[in-house]
């Protein structure tokens, strides 16, 4: 079940990523959108970033427990 | 000016008055759906143009200033109005109507504020009623956010009363215009704002106290306070440099806060903060498309922000829970489906998917930023995209109503089934708006206050939306167990307000009350004393005398007997016959005082 999804999920991935060679961007402004399959990459990259950073944050400082103002 | 309108605000407000007086019930509901009817009706028949002025202080103040922009604000306010009362149409208590209808109403007086004064009339306003949707709550939880959600509000208003003062002084002008940061209280004023706007770092009071509001209060307070807040900079601050960046970091913030939150309405309230960095980000860009992103961004935001509380507000409202550990593994679905699938078109939407109208608005500002070659600013309102779809558009509903992989309580919520009709008919229409706007932008772009010229729907920008919104899920589906929240809080920046206010409690409680104390013991022994020597005021002297002596003396049996004397002395009481005098001093003093009246008669006379 869960490998089916993933490989759904990888393929989806792999025929956009695809799609994009064929439909560039018409006006590229940064550098990085000549790149066609920056999105995808960057939504993996910032994804596990967002998550690193948040959990680390939350993990060493910022988590505590629910009674923490009543205490 | 020649029209049959009246302003807005005052639909509202009288209508706010009228619903405690009517006893029957459906005549009550009838009227509270009535009421953002009438000011639709009203917005449509008021025209263009600067109207309703009123004399104060010898000031010339506007009620109604209209242009596409206030209009702009004033529709989606009205629509959500008419969809938050019908999601709360069930509830009983007259006052949370009344508080509701009193904050739509300042909303709406803010919206068409002309001047200055007005603005900060109804922005108090805005602020008092809007409390009561917390309070109504009842539980200690409530009354506590509640109290400090008005106090941070009376301190915003404040800072907006003396940055509208200075600036007043100065230049003399109350129009509420263009007012910018260089100008003389310009940048109080901008506190004021970016106060209710909840920009970081003075945005916890959003987070602490819109999961504490009622179920349907909280649908109230996620439309109202944020966006007026982006109107008024909007007006006021197009174009400030700062405001880039604070939108920019706020997208971020709101995000890593809610990756982490368990509370399903603190989870929104964060997206809230979230969402409104776009917009704060879209008035610092400052160019045509940025600012109608933002007008967008706001009008499509309310929409769909909503529909996430209504759909968040219903599973609090018929399981009681609001943490995400109580709710995954439980199957939620199978008992309230109606309410999932239109909580989930909630996410799509704010998850900016194509074809919901997050995707119509969110990418006019991306758009911008890339327009003006802010590469930084592009990066982080993207990264901002994947935080909203990970934690709103999966996170929340995989854990709230599915969850089969995450370790829970397995067992179904007892009585657990749709929320009343009422709620899933306001769901309905505001997932059918947006998917309406999603669909077809144009209905929405013919309003913008600006001249549109931006096509969302172009084969790279769909293909570059999906290609990252895949990658997120498949990251997002892959670490799902790792994503799984725990039974914690989140400290945020309120804890700098919170815990030094426990410290002041302490420094009340203990040192001061201590001096306190210590002051009332020696007040009241002086006390004592003074009245001992009052018994008899001709020993009072060689009392006083004889004590002071009795201080400086050395120890000795002389010092014994002098105490005895002394003891003695304070003794003895007032003896009217012993102290009598003869009568020849009064004569003698009547005398000298009519020698010298008459004296003084004659020189003064001469």
């Amino acid at each position: 079940m869960v490998k089916k999804w993933t490989m759904i999920l990888i393929i989806l991935g792999i025929f956009f990523a695809a799609l994009s060679f064929v439909f560039p961007t018409h006006h590229p402004h940064f550098f990085w959108e000549h790149l066609s399959i920056f999105d995808t990459l960057y939504g993996i990259v910032g994804c596990l970033v967002l998550i690193v950073v948040a959990e680390s944050l939350g993990h060493f400082w910022l988590q505590k427990d629910e009674d923490y103002y009543d205490k | 000016m020649i029209s049959n309108a009246i302003p807005p605000a005052f639909i509202y407000i009288i209508g706010a008055l009228i619903i405690p007086l009517i006893r029957v019930r459906w005549l009550k509901q009838a009227v509270l759906l009535l009421i953002p009817v009438l000011a639709f009706v009203d917005l449509l028949s008021m025209p263009g143009g600067t109207y309703w002025f009123y004399k104060f202080l010898g000031y010339d103040l506007i009620m109604g200033r209209v242009d596409k922009l206030s209009l702009c604000f004033g529709y989606i306010f009205v629509i959500i109005s008419f969809i938050g009362m019908t999601y709360a149409l069930h509830v009983k208590e007259d006052g949370q109507h009344v508080a509701a209808y009193f904050y739509v109403g300042s909303t709406l007086g803010v919206t068409f504020a002309g001047d200055v004064f007005t603005l900060f009339l109804f922005w108090e306003i805005m602020a008092v009623s809007s409390v009561f949707l917390i309070w109504y709550r009842g539980d200690r939880l409530a009354l506590n956010a509640g109290f400090r959600y008005i106090l941070v509000h009376i301190f915003g208003g404040c800072a907006l009363l003396a940055g509208v003062i200075v600036y007043v002084s100065h230049t003399g002008s109350i129009t509420f215009d263009y007012i910018g940061l260089e100008s003389a209280g310009g940048g109080l004023i901008l506190l004021g704002f970016i106060i209710n706007a909840a920009v970081p770092p003075v945005h916890a009071w959003l987070a602490d106290a819109y999961p504490e509001g009622t179920v349907t209060g909280s649908v109230f307070l996620s439309a109202f306070t944020t966006k007026s807040a982006v109107y008024v900079l909007l007006r006021c601050y197009p174009g400030t440099e700062i405001l880039v960046w604070m939108g920019a970091i706020m997208t971020v913030y709101g995000v890593i806060f809610a990756i982490l939150e368990n509370d399903i309405r603190r989870l929104l309230a964060y997206h809230i903060i979230s969402q409104v960095g776009y917009m704060v980000c879209g008035v610092g860009l400052g160019s045509d498309l940025a600012l109608n992103g933002s007008v967008a961004h706001a009008f499509c935001h309310i929409l769909y922000k909503a529909l996430l509380f209504m759909g968040a507000g219903a599973v609090i409202h018929v399981t009681g829970l609001r943490r995400l550990t109580d709710m995954r593994g439980r199957d939620l679905y199978k008992q309230m489906p109606w309410a999932m699938t239109m909580y989930v078109i909630g996410g799509l939407s704010i998850s900016a998917v194509p074809l919901f109208n997050g995707f119509i608005s969110k990418t006019m500002i991306v758009a911008a930023s890339g327009e003006l070659h802010r590469p930084v600013i592009h990066l982080l309102i993207h990264l901002a995209s994947i935080g909203t779809f990970l934690s709103v558009g999966l996170k929340l509903p995989y854990s709230a109503w599915f969850g089969r992989r995450f370790e829970g309580p397995r067992e179904p919520i007892a009585g657990a089934k749709e929320p009343p009709l009422n709620m899933l008919i306001a769901m309905g229409m505001a997932s059918f708006a947006c998917i309406f706007t999603g669909v077809y932008p144009q209905v929405l772009y013919n309003i913008l206050p600006w001249p549109v010229d931006y096509h969302p729907y172009t084969i790279p920008h769909v293909i570059n939306a999906l290609q990252m919104l895949t990658m997120t899920l498949l990251i997002f589906w892959l670490l799902v167990p790792k994503l799984a929240t725990k039974e914690t809080i989140t400290l945020d920046l309120d804890w700098f307000y919170r815990m030094p206010a426990r410290l002041l409690q302490y420094f009340c409680d203990v040192h001061l009350n201590g001096l306190r104390d210590y002051i009332q013991a020696r007040l009241s022994r002086a006390t004592a004393e003074a009245g001992d020597l009052s018994k008899n005021p001709f020993t009072a002297a060689s009392v006083i005398a004889d004590s002071m002596k009795l201080n400086v003396m050395p120890e000795s049996d002389g010092k014994k007997a002098f105490a005895a004397q002394l003891a003695a002395l304070k003794e003895r009481v007032y003896d009217e016959d012993r102290y009598r005098t003869p009568i020849g001093w009064s004569v003698l003093l009547s005398v000298c005082f009519i020698f010298i009246f008459t004296l003084v008669y004659f020189i003064s006379n001469a």
